[in-house]
């Protein structure tokens, strides 16, 4: 075959061998199949329609004027909207990542090239974090932001709600990890969503039960993120123990994907 | 002692067990450089698995090996950056094209100018004449499309190796007749390694094989010679009219031990073991054609067919390795 070509050896090596070539392909489902459009959509609909809903329609229906506060309503967004049907929708993206490649066989083609173990699970958590960052967050929030302004007749400061919005994806990137570690824990998505779901739904739970009892353990969950982001979305001051739930779901993402890549490095096909 | 260059793929002992059944069993193979290896064995054998393990798939439970000079256990990623690989069953993105296809694994091998990767896909399209529906959904794909798709991936990185697991199986005629003419325009490139149960495929492609049965390698030899079997240099000759005076005067001869003959319809068939293979090469023909009432129909050195070589071998037991 020709051996003089302009062509040249990809260099990567150890940990990281074929991550780049992964990431575009990661990549590549989401930007240059119908996935984008198709997803973004859906959560204009379920996010910004609701937002839309109470800003436009129940007044135009009412003929009411009064609408909540921007501030209000772009806690709801950050809270509840993001923080509680993106997440779930985040699950649910994530529940396959993993799962489907084992099950269809295409991890098994995969891991037959110059890849490693670790490059493949790093490029699900880089190429649909990426995804779900530019869809589910940055776009939607720029067009509720938009539609606030629009509604007010002022920018409302950005700043709480960028930050609020941070603590949004910080949370979502605890679920994602966890649904990437257990789609490589179990061989069907089932498992994957439900754990994911079960976790999100009784740590919620757990959280309103232990602000009675013991609402300091209460103050160091997961969960509490979402809250922080909706007293930060208000302008308001956080709690001085806000670090420690933040740093807790740090910590626990990156063990969620140390697990991950030792797992998928056991891996057998 | 031969230099490990000569071989693309030496194992040691390379044995896996799966909760506790034994799927390899020992394995000590070496496939030359620039060869057609053929890698026999009825199912379940252990050829997958072997393959697996070349590839880092999955790991032995003891011994190792080592493809195109580099360990299996500890350089696998090394290996795989040498090697082009057709699964059994292969799956690919079924969203992706070929032309798509092709292009995402030769991201794992090079950069460089998009025209320049363009060309080189294009070319491998070609190669296995996928260039007509280089651009269509794979999920539309028949099963021979895939297959040739199968070996154009594999062979995008120009290869030291192709490892082909059951390259022509579960295609039609057809199919298997283009991927064998796709692995023999191949050959001048690459050293190939394919698993098979398909004994005629083997028969045309193949310049060495080993028979692999329950996860034991049980002969390994070039073709050739396993196709002249163990049982002394015999000719067979096939002939038409009255054989009696020629029998007399062929057994007579001081260099030919044994001559058995059966006839069917007009036809006698003679197989003749013969102690000096040079003399009987330039003279058995010769003294048969001599007898006019004779007309010779064919004449050659017998050879076995792949398939009875294999039976033989495989269910009579014979472990003892050519």
């Amino acid at each position: 075959m020709p051996s003089t070509n302009p062509l040249q050896p990809v260099m990567e090596h150890g940990w990281i061998c074929g991550f780049r070539n992964m990431v575009r392909k990661e990549n590549s489902l989401w930007w240059s199949t119908r996935k984008w459009w198709v997803q973004s959509l859906v959560w204009l609909f379920i996010l910004n329609g609701f937002i839309a809903l109470i800003l436009w329609i129940i007044p135009a229906l009412d003929k009411s004027p009064s609408v909540p506060a921007s501030t209000e309503l772009l806690q709801v967004f950050v809270t509840t909207l993001e923080g509680g049907f993106a997440m779930i929708g985040v699950m649910v993206l994530a529940q396959g990542l993993v799962v489907n490649e084992k099950k269809f066989g295409t991890a098994a083609w995969i891991m037959s090239n110059p890849v490693s173990r670790s490059s493949f699970i790093l490029s699900k958590l880089v190429g649909n974090g990426w995804g779900i960052f530019i869809i589910v967050v940055l776009l939607q929030s720029l067009v509720c932001y938009f539609q606030l302004s629009l509604k007010a007749h002022f920018l409302p400061n950005p700043v709480p709600f960028i930050l609020g919005i941070a603590l949004v994806c910080l949370h979502m990137l605890f679920y994602l990890t966890l649904g990437i570690m257990l789609g490589t824990l179990f061989n069907s998505t089932g498992p994957v969503v439900g754990i994911s779901i079960g976790l999100f739904i009784g740590l919620t739970i757990l959280s309103q039960v232990l602000a009675g009892i013991a609402p300091w353990l209460a103050g160091i969950l997961p969960d509490r993120i979402t809250q922080l982001a909706g007293i930060v979305t208000a302008g308001q001051a956080l709690p001085a123990a806000w670090p420690i739930p933040v740093s807790i779901a740090v910590i626990l993402s990156v063990i969620f994907i140390l697990i991950a890549i030792f797992r998928f490095g056991r891996e057998e096909f | 002692m031969e230099s490990t260059d000569n071989w693309v793929i030496e194992t040691d002992g390379l044995s896996k067990s799966y909760n506790g059944t034994q799927a390899l069993k020992s394995l000590d193979l070496k496939v030359a450089k620039n060869s057609i290896f053929g890698f026999l064995g009825p199912n379940g054998a252990g050829k997958t698995t072997t393959i697996k393990l070349l590839l880092g798939l999955t790991r032995p439970s003891s011994g190792g090996g080592r493809v195109c000079g580099k360990d299996i256990v500890h350089d696998s990623l090394e290996v795989r950056k040498g090697v082009g690989y057709l699964a059994q069953n292969p799956r690919y993105y079924e969203h992706l094209t070929a032309r798509e296809t092709l292009r995402f694994r030769a991201g794992f091998f090079y950069r460089g100018p998009k025209s320049e990767i363009e060309n080189r896909v294009s070319e491998t399209l070609k190669l296995v004449g996928l260039d007509d529906k280089a651009d269509r959904p794979i999920r539309g794909f028949s099963g021979g499309e895939l297959q040739r798709l199968g070996i154009a991936q594999a062979q995008i990185n120009y290869p030291d190796l192709l490892i082909l697991d059951e390259p022509a199986a579960s295609l039609d005629p057809q199919g298997r007749r283009d991927v064998l003419e796709v692995m023999a325009r191949l050959r001048k490139h690459t050293s190939i390694f394919y698993c098979t149960h398909i004994l005629d495929d083997v028969q045309q492609v193949s310049d060495t094989v080993a028979i692999l049965n329950h996860g034991q390698l049980i002969a390994q030899a070039p073709l050739q010679e396993l196709l002249v079997g163990s049982d002394g240099i015999i000719y067979t000759l096939v002939l038409e009219g009255d054989t009696s005076a020629a029998y007399k005067r062929i057994s007579s001869l001081p260099w030919v031990s044994n001559i058995s003959a059966q006839s069917k319809q007009d036809q006698t068939t003679w197989e003749v073991a013969v102690t000096d293979e040079a003399v009987a090469k330039t003279d058995l023909l010769k003294m048969v054609i001599c007898d006019e009432h004779l007309t010779v129909i064919e004449f050659g050195r017998h050879k076995h067919e792949l398939e009875e070589v294999f039976l033989s071998i495989v269910e009579g037991g014979q472990n003892a390795k050519h």
